[in-house]
């Protein structure tokens, strides 16, 4: 037999590879849920107010200074008002992707367009704004610090003791930002716990059957809603990471609004303007993101820094 | 006679196979279009430089060696009031914001004049302290020790940080006394408890001569009594 008609052999009809119409994303911390949780307090915009930082006061009020016992017809002493402060500096974040024409144009499924673009300044927001906050965990004074040694219940409780001793208000929840390493040590930790009360606790099944498999937030732990992200720094040179716990104040944060003239801008959810920048001569076409974010911490001892073992 | 011929004629043979195969067995080397060189770079988060700063209220215990706890002034736009204009961090109002709340900042070149206690691993944008190691291609990052302990050693001994202070000693004390009964306890029933038993009983010996060296070395303070204005 001869002149059969194989794959080889007809080089000029077939192409190397075809594109599929799916594709896969790279891995990274996209569920930024963290950044909504009521424990953050938002300081406000720096957009009109003549500074680039936005002060977050500290006040003594409702209760923090007791009344002292005074006798009749005595003059009552002044007493100190107590204050303190957050500044948090405003700064540029921002990122630029620039095709070609011929790039684009030859182009077959949409992931290099201004849609994909646009979708992911949206979500690039979000997760540099969780990153800012979770590169805040390592800076409270306070600590729960087991270097070394694989987070258990045991710290995560520490912390929680830690915030109640503080007078931490819980009202608004505790909020816990961990790295993926001290949360499977946490987790690992409920599983392999054959005594004691936490072990039946709604939370802990919660945890080891894995309720929340998003990339961010895990659940509630008794009581703590936790939350994973891999910007949680490195502490004590590279043995360990630093996540944190906090309540209402232990972080703060303020942005900042950019307008645009160019109707071609577009500005998403008033926080992140995107732009089309075109250059005709040589047929580039940049789409650039920018939004004006800032993090400092809030009460220092609203929250405690968690340093267990980076695994 | 013939046959003997034949023998030696199938004797000498295989020494020209040989002679031929010689020539086959050169290296060959492939084309290729792509070609790694060089080692990977190791597999790192991207993460800010950095200025190391010390709170008097956090130390750990590590490898035998009561070391300062850092924390990290991240040089990072935004975040705790950094600021970055021209090309350079602006760093003065972030540095009085952590000595405001109790911290010592470390300068990068505490070791001497052009030295950094940081690096940048070639590849990666993460910047990490110069006794962390990394490996090729791999997210894994381990110590260097007796580096890291030296230099932290070395920043008490030249006075650049205080030693940790005694009730941060007695506090650390009472939770490693604790752990070491606990786990003296479970080593009753299971023995391999007996390790970190032992671990434990040796940082609670380590604390101890620490309170012992400080404690002798203690100045009392001198207030004057304080008596409240009352009558019976």
């Amino acid at each position: 037999m001869a002149d059969e008609i194989t794959y080889s052999g007809i080089a000029d009809l077939r192409i190397g590879e075809a594109l599929s119409a799916e594709f896969l994303l790279l891995l990274a911390d996209r569920d930024s849920s963290l950044t909504q949780h009521p424990a953050l307090v938002y300081a406000g915009s720096c957009s009109g107010s003549g500074s680039a930082t936005v002060r977050l006061p500290h006040v003594g009020l409702a209760g923090y200074d007791l009344l002292a016992s005074t006798s009749d017809g005595a003059a009552v002493a002044n007493s100190a008002f107590s204050d303190g402060k957050t500044d948090i500096l405003v700064g540029r974040y921002a990122k630029s992707y620039e095709k070609s024409d011929l790039a684009s144009l030859t182009g077959a499924n949409g992931m290099i367009d201004a849609a994909s673009f646009a979708a992911d300044a949206a979500a690039s927001y979000s997760a540099t704004l969780a990153s800012i906050i979770a590169n805040l965990c390592d800076d409270f004074t306070a600590q729960v610090t087991d270097t070394g040694a694989a987070m258990t219940v045991t710290h995560f409780l520490s912390a929680i003791e830690t915030l109640e001793v503080a007078k931490v208000d819980a009202t608004a929840g505790y909020m816990c930002v961990l790295h993926p390493v001290q949360y499977a040590d946490l987790r690992a930790n409920i599983a392999a716990s054959t005594a004691g009360a936490v072990q039946w606790v709604e939370s802990s099944h919660g945890v080891l059957e894995n309720r929340y498999l998003g990339s961010g937030y895990r659940g509630q732990f008794l009581g703590v809603d936790v939350f994973v992200n891999s910007n949680v720094p490195v502490a004590n040179g590279g043995d360990d990471r630093a996540g944190a716990m906090g309540g209402r104040g232990f972080i703060a944060w303020a942005d900042g609004q950019v307008e645009s003239s160019d109707p071609t801008a577009l500005s998403i959810g008033g926080k992140v303007l995107f732009e089309i920048d075109r250059t005709p001569k040589s047929g580039l076409t940049a789409y650039v993101s920018s939004c004006y974010l800032g993090g400092s911490l809030g009460v220092n001892s609203a929250g405690v820094t968690i340093i267990t073992d980076a695994g | 006679m013939a046959k003997l011929k034949a023998a030696k004629a199938k004797a000498k043979a295989p020494a020209r196979r040989r002679k031929k195969e010689t020539a086959n067995t050169e290296t060959y080397h492939p084309n290729l279009a792509s070609e790694e060189k060089g080692i990977r770079p190791p597999n790192l988060e991207a993460s800010p430089p950095f200025l190391l700063k010390f709170h008097p209220d956090r130390w750990v215990i590590s490898k035998g060696s009561i070391l300062p706890c850092f924390g990290k002034l991240k040089l990072q736009r935004g975040i705790n009031r950094v600021d970055y204009r021209g090309g350079r961090f602006i760093v003065g109002e972030a540095k009085a914001d952590a000595v405001r709340r109790g911290w010592t900042v470390i300068p990068i070149d505490i070791q001497g004049p052009g030295t950094s206690y940081l690096r940048c691993p070639e590849g990666t944008s993460a910047h990490i302290l110069q006794w962390v190691k990394t490996y090729p291609g791999s997210s894994r990052m381990d110590r260097d020790d007796a580096g890291y302990i030296a230099f932290c050693e070395g920043l008490i001994n030249d006075g650049h940080i205080e030693p940790p202070p005694l009730h941060v000693l007695e506090r650390m004390r009472s939770v490693w006394s604790d752990r070491h009964i606990k786990a003296a306890d479970r080593a009753v029933v299971v023995p391999s408890a007996r390790v970190e038993a032992n671990a434990a009983e040796a940082t609670v010996k380590l604390l101890d001569a620490e309170i012992k060296k400080r404690t002798a070395a203690l100045i009392p303070t001198d207030n004057a009594p304080t008596i409240p204005d009352m009558v019976e």
